[in-house]
């Protein structure tokens, strides 16, 4: 047996890319991060019920909805076997645990309802681009099939939550054809 | 156990790594894995994405042919759906040209239902709607590439939009549930 492989490349040079190649994520590390994700969407939601700002009643429906909606895929997600909550997700408040994955929450800045819908819509951005990520990293079709399923359901959130800050303004609430959302950033090793 | 699922990912791996052997599935595949597909795999995945386009151009000739019908905020939101399903149709044919495979064309006339009134064409265009995400759910687990999954799922989203603006406009909830579905 020679010392190169049939497509060229030596053993050593094989050895060296298995070595090198990035760690590939399990299913079940990829959907403990999409129900970390989702803990703290529900969390936001009912910060936002729970501020007092939504005067809209329809506002208030919608946010009620996504709320109970995240709820949802939280526990779908759960259901999956390995799949853990991190224990201490909310050990230094929601706000640093929403910095984490990139999502800025300063609450005296959040005024009004237009504030609170603006904010979820980053939030709802987020899973978007959460979803989008992992739906190349799940292999088991039902996996894939679940994160497609929520992508979808994310993506209305966030046109329903656009539509209570600018009624009738499509441009705002369904803006590209391809929806990707803005990933977390990957964690730190 | 290991489940299919696993040894689809053993094989990715040992791809990843420069083995050279048939990429079936995993994370970060592009265009180098599409020209690495076995012949029957990508031929299952032309035959996915080209169910899809079939369906985004029947929705495509029913936008076009039902939206000057309608008027208000539902003929605006035609509009604008039109123009996304004529980009989704474009991504998909996009993708199966880099496999190699033939785009379906438009059929050259589509049965289109006459509609009594506005409230009777919101529901064609939802059905259609529907349709379209049935297509992207049925195919997204069982797509080889990562990308493909995700260009699908891209596409999906779209159409969920689509889907809670459509019903806004019915009168009835945008998100009837947690979960993205063609039931309701």
């Amino acid at each position: 047996m020679s010392a190169s492989d049939p497509i060229g490349l030596s053993r050593r040079s094989l050895l060296a890319r298995i070595a090198a190649a990035p760690p590939v994520p399990s299913e079940a590390e990829v959907l403990s991060s999409l129900l970390n994700l989702e803990r703290l969407a529900a969390a936001s939601a009912e910060l936002a019920l729970e501020s007092g700002a939504l005067t809209s009643l329809p506002a208030v429906a919608v946010v009620a909805t996504i709320h109970a909606q995240e709820g949802a895929h939280a526990a779908a997600l759960a259901r999956w076997p390995g799949v853990v909550a991190a224990p201490d997700l909310f050990g230094k408040g929601l706000a640093p645990a929403l910095a984490a994955v990139g999502i800025k929450l300063r609450p005296r800045r959040l005024r009004d309802e237009s504030d609170w819908l603006a904010f979820l819509e980053i939030v709802e951005t987020v899973l978007e681009g959460a979803y989008y990520v992992a739906l190349a990293q799940l292999v088991a079709p039902a996996a894939a099939t679940l994160a497609a399923t929520i992508l979808g359901s994310e993506a209305q959130h966030r046109a329903l939550l656009s539509f209570q800050r600018y009624p009738l303004a499509l441009g705002y609430a369904v803006p590209s054809g391809l929806v990707r959302g803005t990933p977390p950033p990957a964690p730190r090793p | 156990m290991p489940d299919a699922g696993q040894t689809r990912r053993s094989l990715l791996q040992a791809s990843a790594a420069g083995a050279g052997v048939v990429l079936l599935g995993g994370c970060g595949g592009g265009k180098h894995d599409r020209q690495r597909l076995s012949a029957a795999a990508r031929e299952r995945d032309i035959k996915l994405l080209n169910r899809a386009l079939a369906i985004e151009q029947r929705s495509i000739a029913l936008y076009t042919a039902g939206g000057p019908l309608l008027s208000g905020p539902p003929h605006e939101a035609a509009r604008w759906f039109l123009s996304q399903e004529l980009e989704h149709a474009g991504r998909l044919r996009e993708l199966i040209k880099q496999l190699r495979g033939k785009a379906h064309n438009p059929d050259a006339r589509y049965n289109l239902r006459q509609p009594r009134d506005q409230r009777q064409l919101l529901e064609f265009l939802h059905d259609a709607e529907r349709q379209q995400i049935g297509a992207y759910l049925h195919a997204i687990p069982l797509l080889s590439i990562p990308d493909l999954r995700q260009a699908m799922g891209a596409i999906m989203a779209n159409d969920a939009q689509h889907l809670a603006v459509l019903r806004l406009e019915q009168g009835l909830s945008g998100v009837p549930g947690p979960f993205l579905t063609t039931v309701e």
